[in-house]
């Protein structure tokens, strides 16, 4: 049966038309699938500059943002000018606690207490500020160049009482010693 | 990439050298399968088709006719699922089948009768006394076990046995 059946097999061939039509179909398909490998070629280099650009996009305005905010939440200035503090509070030199002289100037003067008095918790009520990450509670006086600061360190409680001194200069006192 | 997975993917088809040298393989088995040459014809197409496409898959000269060998079985068996061709039947007399092929006309009992055998059958009784492959290489190229190989086989001789009559050998199982 064995030979019967290769015998009858060998007999069998492809017509050489249908070869010559089927190698030219394989060239049609071949030629479609080249064409077809650059296109995507090309739609993925494409793809792959502009997620580039999205990506560094992305990250810059993550990196900026979050230097804002990293400023904005450690560096933010609020200047109550609503809280009404009398100057010869400044002048009168109040026993409120220890007084730490700073800076070597008699125009900024340092108190410590261990508990809030009133003045302090009239401040504590403003809006509060951020210098160096540390928050500060900061009046203008009745006076335009006299400024209240108040913070809490260490369980303590500091005034801050200026006089005749800039905002700026203020600022940058409470930005050095806080 | 390692160097044996490079070595692996290096292999290039030549697809006309290929078409050349397994073109009557693969319309051999698709004649063997098929109910009429048109639907073998389109197999034969179909199948180099797909070697364009896959080419890059393959890895050895062996390989290249196992996988044409699967291939063109499976779009036979592809095309008998197809609802059309189950409702359809075909008027071609075995006189002008042999003009088509190219063959003289002599007994063809034996190719009718495996082409009388269901889908599964043929392709194991072509495959093992046409192209003279085992059973462990028939499991191989067509995905199964090497018992479901034999038992294919050896129900295949039962059925021939029948149709055909007398003896025939049963050698190389």
């Amino acid at each position: 049966m064995k030979k019967e059946y290769k015998n009858d097999i060998d007999q069998i061939h492809a017509p050489q038309d249908l070869i010559a039509s089927t190698k030219k179909a394989m060239k049609e398909e071949e030629l479609r699938l080249a064409e077809e490998k650059k296109v995507n070629s090309n739609i993925k280099s494409n793809i792959y500059t502009w997620r580039n650009v999205a990506i560094a996009a992305s990250v810059c305005l993550v990196v900026v943002s979050g230097g804002i905010g990293y400023y904005k939440v450690n560096n933010h200035i609020v200047i109550n000018s609503d809280v009404i503090v009398e100057s010869n509070n400044f002048e009168t030199g109040l026993s409120l606690g220890k007084i730490d002289m700073e800076d070597g100037t008699d125009n900024i003067k340092v108190e410590q207490f261990d508990e809030k008095n009133d003045l302090l918790s009239k401040m504590w009520e403003t809006s509060s500020s951020k210098i160096k990450g540390k928050t500060v509670y900061i009046v203008q006086g009745e006076d335009a160049n006299s400024y209240y600061g108040a913070y809490e360190k260490g369980g303590q409680y500091f005034l801050v009482t200026t006089k005749s001194i800039s905002k700026k200069e203020f600022i940058a006192y409470l930005k050095k010693n806080l | 990439m390692s160097k044996a997975r490079q070595e692996k993917f290096t292999y290039l088809v030549d697809t006309e050298a290929a078409i050349n040298q397994y073109a009557d393989m693969v319309y051999r088995i698709a004649i063997v399968q098929m109910k009429n040459k048109c639907d073998a014809d389109d197999i034969f197409q179909e199948v180099f088709l797909r070697l364009v496409k896959y080419k890059d898959t393959i890895e050895s000269d062996e390989h290249l006719k196992a996988w044409l060998i699967r291939v063109t079985i499976n779009c036979c068996n592809k095309q008998f699922d197809s609802a059309w061709n189950k409702k359809t039947t075909f008027f071609e007399n075995e006189e002008n089948i042999g003009e088509t092929y190219e063959m003289e006309e002599q007994d063809e009992t034996v190719i009718h009768a495996v082409k009388e055998l269901p889908e599964n059958y043929k392709s194991v009784i072509h495959l093992f006394y046409y192209e003279e492959y085992s059973v462990k290489e028939i499991a191989h190229i067509l995905e199964q076990t090497e018992s479901t190989i034999k038992t294919r086989l050896s129900r295949a001789r039962e059925m021939l046995r029948k149709y055909l009559g007398g003896s025939y050998d049963e050698e190389r199982i």
